[in-house]
């Protein structure tokens, strides 16, 4: 039995039913193992993000056959298993406000100022209950080391505007 | 003559009924062809499952005429006693100036406002809301108010929670002054129960040596003292601890104010400012704080922004925090305040101005240092040293014989112990009260040669405990003090607004009917405004009367087996249902049931009320037809069945629906050992029909401003007393210092008053009263007509968003705006902006869906009116394919511009892609009665990110006075 390889897929192309599946065929047809993955419908077009990993006598076959589907665009890197947790804490942040141009960029500048890593982002606009007007909803999955100061990050958002609530909640669910 | 109507009929014992019902047969019928009904029953039959129907018509009394109803309601008022009350306790009669009683409190064109989401059509009532904030910043000494909360002792509990958001101390201690007034501290132990606060007691002087997170100290405090509060004030902050100070607003006039001591938080009733006593309410609370704690205040906030024009334009600021948006995040569950009682108490400041306070609280303290020396100089002992208005009298063995003389001689005052009494002096006090005091205790009463003794040293405010700084200094108080000013004003603020007797508030889930003007007429009777809730109850034989009357026949209406009076708000209620389920469930071993079950679907305040009672909130998914998932729910019941403490549910959906398992849906949570909370959003459809007892839910709030005629009040007052089941009546409020106010005795206080808003429960005896059972009835088969007639009429034009088994919606409709946004980029917003041009407040805007509009008739508009309010909504919808088609680009064209106002047609450059007439006048019968928003559309972002929540300074408003 030889090694296994690990890869990590982009995937984009247009929303339709059946393209989870494909995928899903394509990789296990070369004994690839779908390991973790995320993956979103926004704006009419299906988007993700898997981790695959695969003897490394079948990598190159995977991946020609990947780059090769006709309604998906994927993108292939290969990767290292990471073999030792990071130290440091999981934090979880939600924040709302009045939407803006720039919001998005206030608040990652905001991130990196602080060294924290953002993991997983999500954000939506939404119509305000009662009052209408448009607010920008972000929830997170930050990484940042046991030192992190969460009483100034929390500060250093909420000076971006009066508007912005801001929650951060160390994260207990580890993966 | 043509005799043959029976005497019954010619005496038209139901007269009220189509008073209050807008539409005639003729028109019911002419509503039922248009929505495919043969008949309202057959309607009703479509619409409300066969499962949840009442068996048998409401056990109410038949219906009265209007003159009858008020005749018996005066008659029962009369056994009211009213005397002079000097118990104080947050409580301080005052002179209510007329020209605010007649032109606000008895005002429909301020009473029967919402609360100010859509602010181009409140600038008004907004502008009276800022003046409030600007009179409590400057008397506080603090930089933020809010306006405002409902009563003091939630206050301080509003400061509690906040103090523990903010605070960086590691302490789960809350440490209050054990001379805070009684009902204060008995809400603070209900609310830090839930939250695991430990709450200590002491003297603030004590709380030096105790590490906490907060503190409350009263000032003045409950025996009427007054101390300088800088060092334990200043302590506590060096321990990272968070300070409130519960204070009087008349004392303030006079007093160092909390901020010059260093306070972090001041609370209070500004009730003595003008808002009748009530028996308890309804007044406003005031909370101010730093500026730098902005984020962590619950309530409204009024804050300066620009409207479109780049003008002043007022808008509530920050909702960000508030629990329609942040759900069980949000800072409190708090949302209908007192916005009409605040109003009255800006405006008493705004009459009277900072000369006027100054004499008014001037006068007060005099008479109590009158009364304190000549008390003295009879050799009897007075213990308070330093005070305002406030005394105590030790009169040992004797205290009870002049408790009683007093009595007889009309005089209330407070039984503090067996051996002493508390006397606290108002704006209603005269010398000739002082007088009469000081000879019931065999004292001269030489009212002239004491305050010549006074006027040389009086020792009772020292100069250090006075304050030096001014108050009141922006021009808005010191104008309006002749009546003329102060008719015109309030008129000129009035004009800005859009209520009810302008036009239909198609507000869903808000339930904006009539409030009819003999509901309104009792309130103001002295009987009923001028009652201490602290009184003997001898006195308040009458208001018992009303409250059992009441209680009797809403225990009828709802299936409970008892009603508990207490809560002065919806969120109230719901806090003091779920309090309730979870002293019931801790009395069976129990209280590790934690997990609330809330449908996605829900109002905000459910699930921040939930967090407010410690429980845990797992949302039940709703399915495509907006209904609660079932199957979700039962694996949700089942998998936390250990913990489940309750579901709160609202009914109809807040989709406007009825649901058909709904019956299902409650006996799930009963097999899992959970309790059922029906939010009382939706009684309006259930009256006669249904009832949440019957369905199968254990406790239930009833929105008395929603399904009984309270007015909204632009904001508040509202009243939530909630229904409950046998089993759980054991476990409802009661009240600390009147001890019959729940239906069992010994379970702590949700509010500072034993029977909530108590002066304004008139207003659904009377309602109730005159629809009888009958009427009531008629009024939720109308109500469901309603909602279908505009729903049948709309769908062409908007698609209908849910609809029950058969076709039909509950008591509102959802229009839902998203394909249009798609397609043409006009939104929900724009329609609702563009309504104010053709005379309409908007109907709710994304909720409970994001991207719809949810529209509630009521049962009281005329079907004229509902002709109106279709047609509007038609012709914005030709006005939307303009924009498709390209005739009006999507950026200008009048729905993206709207509202209009005289200042874009008076403008001389006139560059838009349509005229003038389409932009204020876009239909032949709005000019008939034209309403011309102040501003024009406001920016939100900008308020919020420069925010500036006091009133601006005078030249920003020049060009626009």
């Amino acid at each position: 039995m030889s090694a296994n390889t690990f890869l990590v897929l982009t995937v984009i192309g247009d929303d339709r039913p059946g393209l989870v599946e494909l995928l899903a065929a394509t990789i296990s047809g070369h004994q690839g193992n779908w390991l973790e993955s995320s993956m979103s419908h926004l704006a009419g077009k299906f988007a993700g993000i898997v981790n695959v990993s695969v003897p490394a006598a079948q990598a190159e076959e995977l991946r020609q056959a990947l780059t090769a589907l006709s309604p998906l665009k994927v993108t292939v890197e290969s990767s290292a298993p990471t073999t030792t947790a990071p130290r440091g804490r999981r934090l979880k942040l939600s924040l709302v406000g009045h939407d803006r141009i720039g919001i998005v960029r206030e608040v990652s500048q905001v991130l990196a100022r602080h060294a924290v890593n953002v993991e997983e982002l999500n954000t939506y606009t939404a119509s305000a209950p009662m009052s209408a007007e448009t607010l920008f909803h972000a929830q997170a999955e930050l990484f940042a080391s046991a030192d992190l100061d969460v009483h100034a990050l929390k500060q250093a958002l909420e000076r971006l505007s009066n508007d912005l609530m801001v929650d951060i909640s160390l994260d207990e669910t580890l993966r | 003559m043509n005799n043959a109507l029976p005497l019954a009929a010619l005496e038209q014992g139901d007269e009220f009924i189509a008073r209050h019902i807008g539409s005639d047969e003729t028109d019911i019928a002419a509503m039922l062809a248009a929505v495919g009904a043969k008949s309202l029953d057959e309607l009703i039959k479509q619409t409300v499952p066969a499962a949840i129907r009442l068996a048998a018509p409401l056990p109410l009394p038949c219906p009265q005429r209007e003159h009858e109803a008020l005749a018996r309601l005066k008659a029962i008022a009369g056994k009211n006693r009213i005397q002079h009350s000097l118990i104080g306790m947050g409580y301080a009669d005052t002179l209510t100036p007329k020209v605010i009683l007649r032109n606000v409190l008895e005002n429909p064109g301020w009473y029967t406002a919402y609360t100010p989401y859509q602010a181009e059509i409140a600038q008004g009532r907004l502008e009276a809301l800022l003046n409030y904030q600007q009179m409590v910043i400057d008397l506080t000494g603090l930089e933020l108010a809010n306006a405002s909360l409902l009563d003091e002792a939630t206050a301080a509990a509003e400061a509690m929670t906040m103090a523990r958001r903010v605070s960086k101390s590691a302490s789960n201690v809350f440490f209050v002054d054990e001379d805070c007034f009684p009902q204060t501290i008995d809400v603070l132990k209900t609310r830090a129960g839930y939250f695991g606060y430990e709450l200590k007691f002491g003297k603030p002087e004590n709380s030096v040596s105790v590490e906490f997170f907060g503190a409350l100290f009263q000032y003045p405090n409950d025996r009427g003292e007054v101390a300088d509060l800088s060092a334990p004030i200043a302590a506590g902050k060096a321990q990272g601890g968070v300070v409130a100070v519960a204070t009087d607003l008349m004392a303030l006039v006079l007093l160092k104010s909390p901020g010059a001591m260093g306070a972090d938080i001041a609370l209070g009733s500004s009730q003595r400012f003008g808002v009748p006593l009530g028996f308890g309410g309804p007044h406003a609370a005031f909370f101010a704080t730093q500026d730098e704690y902005k984020r962590a205040v619950a309530g409204r906030i009024i804050g300066v922004s620009i409207d479109a024009r780049g003008k002043p334009a007022l808008r509530m600021a920050l909702q960000t925090r508030e629990q329609h948006i942040r759900r069980e995040k949000a800072n409190s569950n708090i949302c209908t305040s007192q916005v009409l009682l605040a109003n009255m108490a800006g405006m008493y400041a705004v009459y009277h101005g900072p000369s006027g306070l100054r004499t008014i609280a001037t006068r007060i303290h005099r008479l109590a240092a009158i009364l304190a020396t000549g008390l003295r100089l009879a050799g009897i002992k007075v213990p308070t040293r330093v005070y305002f208005d406030t005394l105590r009298v030790d009169l040992g063995s004797s205290a009870p014989a002049v408790y009683q003389a007093a009595l007889t001689a009309g005089y209330n005052l407070r039984r503090a112990s067996d051996t002493s009494l508390g006397i606290a002096i108002n704006e209603k006090t005269t010398r000739d009260d002082i007088a009469t005091l000081l000879r019931l205790v065999g004292a001269a009463a030489d009212i002239d040669a004491l305050d010549a003794t006074i006027a040389k040293q009086d020792e009772s405010l020292p100069p250090e405990l006075l304050r030096s700084d001014a108050i009141l200094t922006h021009p808005v108080f010191n104008t309006h003090h002749s009546e003329h000013e102060m008719l015109r004003y309030l008129k000129k603020l009035q004009n800005r607004d859009l209520a009810l007797d302008h036009a239909m508030i198609p507000l869903g889930s808000c339930t904006m009917k009539l409030n009819a003007t003999s509901e309104m007429v009792p309130i103001t009777w002295p009987e009923f405004a001028d009652l201490h809730p602290f009184a003997p109850l001898d006195q308040a034989a009458g208001y018992m009367e009303m409250i059992d009357g009441l209680t009797d026949w809403l225990k009828g209406i709802t299936g409970f087996d008892a009603i508990c009076m207490e809560p002065n708000s919806g969120a109230q209620g719901e806090y003091a249902g779920l309090v309730a389920i979870r002293r019931y469930q801790a009395a069976r071993n129990e209280a590790h049931r934690n997990i609330c079950l809330i449908p996605k679907s829900a109002h905000g305040t459910n699930p921040a009320t939930a967090q407010m009672c410690g429980l845990q909130v797992v949302v039940v998914d709703c399915d495509e037809n907006g209904n609660v998932d079932v199957a979700d729910l039962r694996a949700k019941a089942a998998q936390h069945a250990a913990h489940l403490a309750c579901l709160m549910i609202t009914y109809p959906s807040t989709h406007g629906v009825f649901e058909e398992a709904v019956k299902d849906i409650c006996a799930i949570v009963h097999s899992h050992g959970g309790q059922v909370y029906m939010d009382g959003a939706n009684l309006n459809a259930q009256v006669g029909l249904t009832s949440p007892a019957s369905i199968g839910a254990d406790v239930s709030h009833m929105n008395l401003h929603k399904t009984f005629c309270i007015p909204h009040g632009g904001g508040g007052p509202g009243m939530g007393p909630i229904g409950l089941k046998a089993h759980l009546a054991p476990f409802a409020a009661n009240h600390a210092v009147q001890a019959v106010a729940g239906p069992h005795q010994g379970q702590g206080a949700v509010s500072a008053a034993p029977w909530g808003s108590a002066a304004i429960l008139p207003i659904s005896w009377m309602y109730i009263a005159m629809m009888g059972g009958e009427g009531l009835t008629r009024a939720t088969e109308v109500a469901i007509l309603n909602a279908n007639y505009i729903a049948a009429r709309l769908k062409a034009h908007y698609p209908v968003l849910y609809v029950g088994s058969q076709g039909r919606v509950a008591h509102e409709c959802i229009l839902d705006i998203r394909p249009l946004k798609a397609a043409t980029g006009i939104a929900e917003i724009d329609i609702a902006k563009r309504l104010m041009d053709y005379g309409f407040h908007a109907p709710t805007v994304s909720f409970p869906v994001a991207g719809t509009l949810m529209i509630e008739p009521t049962e009281s508009e005329s079907k004229a009116e509902l002709d109106r309010f279709i047609a509007a909504m038609i012709s914005i919808r030709e006005e939307i394919r303009k924009v498709e088609s390209g005739v009006w680009p999507a950026e200008d064209n009048p729905l993206k511009r709207a509202p209009h106002t005289q200042a874009d047609l008076a403008d001389a450059e006139w560059n838009r892609p349509y005229t003038r007439l389409e932009a204020a006048f876009p239909l032949p019968w709005v000019a008939e009665n034209k309403f011309w928003p102040f501003v024009n559309r406001i920016d939100d972002v900008y308020g919020d990110r420069n925010l500036f929540c006091a009133c601006p300074p005078i030249e920003e408003y020049d060009d626009v006075r």
